[in-house]
């Protein structure tokens, strides 16, 4: 970090590649294998860079970075509580009164669903089916799509909302 | 975007930085330009004619002091949760706000103590003016320092920051307003100060959640 301060490009990315690790294996103690440690780790870094003037070189380095992640960790839980929260109160109110019986199946119109499933866009219809049909979990699709994790959630409800306004005859959605 | 490209990113082209003095030198600069301003204060609006009295009153003297110890407590404090990892105890960030209960309590005693008396020169909106007129400079100052800083905790940072700058504001004004009725120094110049550090605490709170 004394070098950072000097303006050293390589030995500030050495930094932050070790920071890297080291937040990872920081959240991942304080709130376990979640799908979020990732943004809890770039949230970081770039506190980590933004606050680099306030680091004393007289001063121990650990307790400094440890302060930032912790607060980013916290900072991210809390959003993610947050999202999660609004996202299952959303669910609860477009969630369909849960078919009960077989025969409840017959009301649903299956070929208009297929319809409906196969105007979304290829990537978004593999989320879609991934998240509600394979169980997959949004972390894995998210890799397998090169995706952020959250630009995967965003597709994901867009792709719903377009299903929606499809089945109830609304037309197709220009988004 | 991946780990690797935002490190490449935030390295590339990065500048030398100066790395910030210690709270304690930022804090000490912060109680000059503080005590300036009470001295620009007092030269504006005269020192209170009874000072002879006042400083012959051992509770003056203590609730000054007690106002004082608020004021540099809170800019220290303030000052250090703005760097990550100096404030490493919880505890530290209610040692102002514990002298400034203390003081509080002192006053309340004194209430207590002489009996209430609110009389008509009880009323002392104008105290109010005079604390917040003398504050808001120090105020913007410690804002602005712990701004260039890099806090974590909003929340206790600026409440802090506006504990520290109202106390220094009702210390000019201790020494301005001539008015010793105890009840009007607990509610014009206690409560006040009290008051307006909890609605700071309240809406930074607001502020850093809808961030």
């Amino acid at each position: 970090m004394r070098l950072a301060q000097t303006g050293d490009e390589s030995a500030y990315a050495e930094l932050l590649a070790m920071l890297t690790t080291a937040t990872r294996h920081f959240a991942r103690g304080r709130v376990g294998g979640v799908p979020w440690v990732d943004d809890v780790v770039q949230e970081t870094l770039v506190s980590v860079h933004r606050a680099r003037h306030t680091w004393d070189p007289a001063r121990p380095f650990a307790p400094w970075f440890y302060a930032i992640a912790s607060h980013r960790t916290v900072d991210v839980w809390r959003r993610e509580r947050r999202v999660s929260s609004r996202d299952e109160a959303r669910d609860v109110l477009e969630t369909p009164t849960p078919v009960t019986e077989a025969g409840d199946y017959d009301d649903v119109d299956m070929v208009a669903v297929r319809a409906a499933m196969a105007a979304l866009p290829a990537r978004q219809r593999d989320i879609v089916e991934g998240l509600k049909l394979r169980d997959e979990s949004v972390r894995h699709l998210a890799a397998r799509h090169g995706m952020s994790e959250s630009a995967v959630k965003v597709m994901a409800h867009r792709g719903y909302k377009k299903l929606r306004k499809l089945l109830s005859g609304e037309g197709d959605d220009p988004s | 975007m991946s780990h690797e490209s935002l490190i490449a990113e935030l390295a590339s082209g990065i500048k030398p930085v100066t790395p910030l003095p210690s709270p304690k030198v930022r804090a000490a600069r912060w109680v000059l330009v503080a005590t300036l301003t009470v001295a620009l204060g007092l030269a504006a609006k005269g020192l209170r004619q009874n000072w002879e009295m006042a400083l012959a009153d051992p509770w003056f003297l203590l609730t000054v002091a007690l106002i004082l110890a608020t004021g540099v407590a809170a800019a220290m404090t303030a000052m250090a949760l703005s760097v990550p990892g100096v404030v490493r105890a919880s505890w530290m960030k209610w040692v102002p706000v514990t002298l400034m209960l203390a003081w509080g309590a002192v006053l309340a005693a004194e209430v207590l103590l002489a009996g209430t008396s609110w009389r008509a020169e009880s009323w002392g909106v104008n105290c109010l003016w005079k604390t917040w007129g003398i504050a808001v400079g120090p105020a913007a100052v410690i804002l602005w320092l712990a701004g260039r800083a890099a806090p974590l905790d909003w929340r206790w940072t600026g409440g802090l920051a506006a504990l520290a700058s109202l106390a220094f504001g009702v210390l000019g004004t201790e020494l301005i307003c001539p008015v010793s009725v105890h009840a009007h120094v607990f509610t014009w110049h206690f409560l006040p100060v009290a008051v307006t550090t909890g609605l700071t605490f309240l809406g930074v709170t607001l502020w850093a959640r809808r961030r």
